[in-house]
């Protein structure tokens, strides 16, 4: 993903961009000073920007996927607690404007206490809580995080312990204590579980829409396929049926393209369940095509989609009986279809024309060979 | 029954595709709600103990190739 971490420069927002740029993602600082970025993690890409003046923001939140604020007005009392940790939010959301983003939105303990002399003296209270208002009305997927107190890095404080509400407040440490460096590990997992799920189908004829419409209920099913009228197709019945999907155009056969579709599911959030359909029968294709997309197709949409699967989640391979009219195979050669490397696969001696009598005998040997690489993905 | 399998049925294995499903044990061909069943209980809670698995449902055509009436299409195939 594409993160914007405003407020970046501050002692929790570089620690988030050095954990996001270790998580994977492409990372965008906002910064008001260009000499402060020095202090950044060098893969971060820096954009000059102020939040309290929205026209320096448009480049800061083209293409973003999410945006953490860890922003604070640093002291500049109800001026600033109403320009930089209201304003500041309100500036980027409305530089957003109707695109989506994930939001991370850290504020304070405490927020809800109003009365206290502290937010007496620099409201800094109200203008946070209201820009939590902002999250919420903003439409978008959301987290706030109301962190405890910071640097109390004893050996048992490295623990979250997450409350519901504001309730504790005492204005010191006896209402919650956290590591600054916790808070950010911990946060970035707790926005992941809030992801959208996503339940992909490849091939979206009847076996894949039967199996995504019992367990992409409440999930995004994107429904892909070689064929890009079959997937808007299937799209269409399961949209009228309540369904949220979109559509996706790949060829199993192409690593470029499944490299494509994984990128397309990851966009919109966490892969938990992939609907492996497609295939070509032996009367539709050629003894090299059956292989080609049946078991070099498969074998390469199990890697791809083995790697990013979320925890938790689950894929199942539509094979075929007629693999279980294939004789046995030698257990080298069921090794070999099950771990060869998926760019090695269709050089193995015994797939090759010679040894394939026709297309039937190519999809039995495909179909098998599926059956032996959902064994071994299960332990890669 | 499915696009995919009323290719075969069309195609040159036709005759002996149909000969498997009338012989078989359920003497019918499948639905796709029926696989979709299966493919829910492993991708759901319940299936959280089952990985790595293979599960073959036909309609028994397999047992009688092997091992039934249907041991003519093997001797043709």
């Amino acid at each position: 993903m594409t993160v914007l971490v405003v407020g970046a420069t501050g002692s929790i927002g570089k620690l988030v961009v050095d954990e996001a740029i270790r998580q994977g993602h492409s990372v965008r600082a906002l910064v008001r000073d260009s000499r402060k970025a020095r202090q950044l993690h060098p893969e971060a890409r820096v954009i000059v920007g102020d939040v309290t003046r929205p026209e320096t923001l448009s480049d800061a939140v083209a293409g973003v996927d999410a945006i953490v604020f860890t922003l604070g007005s640093d002291g500049g009392g109800k001026v600033g607690a109403a320009r930089v940790d209201y304003g500041g939010v309100r500036n980027i959301l409305t530089a957003l404007g109707s695109r989506k983003a994930r939001i991370a939105l850290m504020t304070a303990i405490g927020v809800t206490n109003r009365t206290g002399s502290y937010n007496r003296s620099t409201e800094a209270h109200d203008w946070k809580r209201r820009s939590e208002r902002l999250a919420r009305a903003s439409g978008l997927p959301y987290t706030i995080v109301r962190p405890g107190w910071f640097d109390y890095n004893g050996p048992n404080e490295h623990q979250l312990e997450l409350l519901q509400g504001d309730k504790r407040q005492a204005g010191d440490p006896s209402d919650g204590a956290v590591a600054r460096h916790e808070l950010i590990r911990r946060a970035h997992l707790r926005g992941e579980t809030n992801m959208t799920k996503v339940i992909v189908v490849i091939g979206a004829g009847q076996i894949g829409q039967a199996i995504a419409r019992r367990v992409g209920v409440g999930k995004h099913v994107l429904l892909s396929d070689m064929r890009p009228d079959n997937a808007r197709a299937a799209a269409e019945v399961l949209g009228n049926a309540g369904y949220e999907t979109s559509v996706a155009t790949v060829d199993v056969s192409s690593r470029e393209s499944v490299h494509g579709l994984v990128e397309t599911a990851t966009k919109l959030g966490d892969i938990t369940g992939l609907i492996h359909a497609a295939g070509a029968s032996p009367t539709q294709a050629s003894p090299a095509t059956v292989l080609k997309v049946d078991l070099y197709g498969t074998a390469l949409v199990l890697e791809r989609f083995g790697s990013v699967i979320a925890d938790g989640g689950a894929g199942v391979v539509i094979s075929s009986q007629s693999r279980h009219r294939l004789p046995p195979l030698a257990v080298e050669q069921n090794k070999a279809l099950a771990t060869t490397p998926v760019e090695e696969l269709l050089a193995l001696p015994f797939l090759q024309p010679d040894q394939v009598k026709d297309s039937l005998h190519a999809y039995q040997l495909s179909k098998r060979g599926n059956s032996l690489r959902v064994m071994a993905e299960a332990v890669r | 029954m499915t696009p995919l399998a009323k290719d075969e049925l069309g195609g040159p294995r036709g005759a002996g595709y149909r000969r498997m499903i009338e012989g078989s044990v359920a003497r019918r061909a499948g639905t796709p709600d029926e696989v979709g069943t299966v493919g829910a209980l492993l991708m759901g809670t319940d299936g959280t103990f089952i990985t790595g698995s293979d599960f073959l449902m036909d309609g028994g055509v397999t047992a009688g190739y092997w091992y039934g009436d249907l041991a003519e299409v093997r001797g043709q195939q």
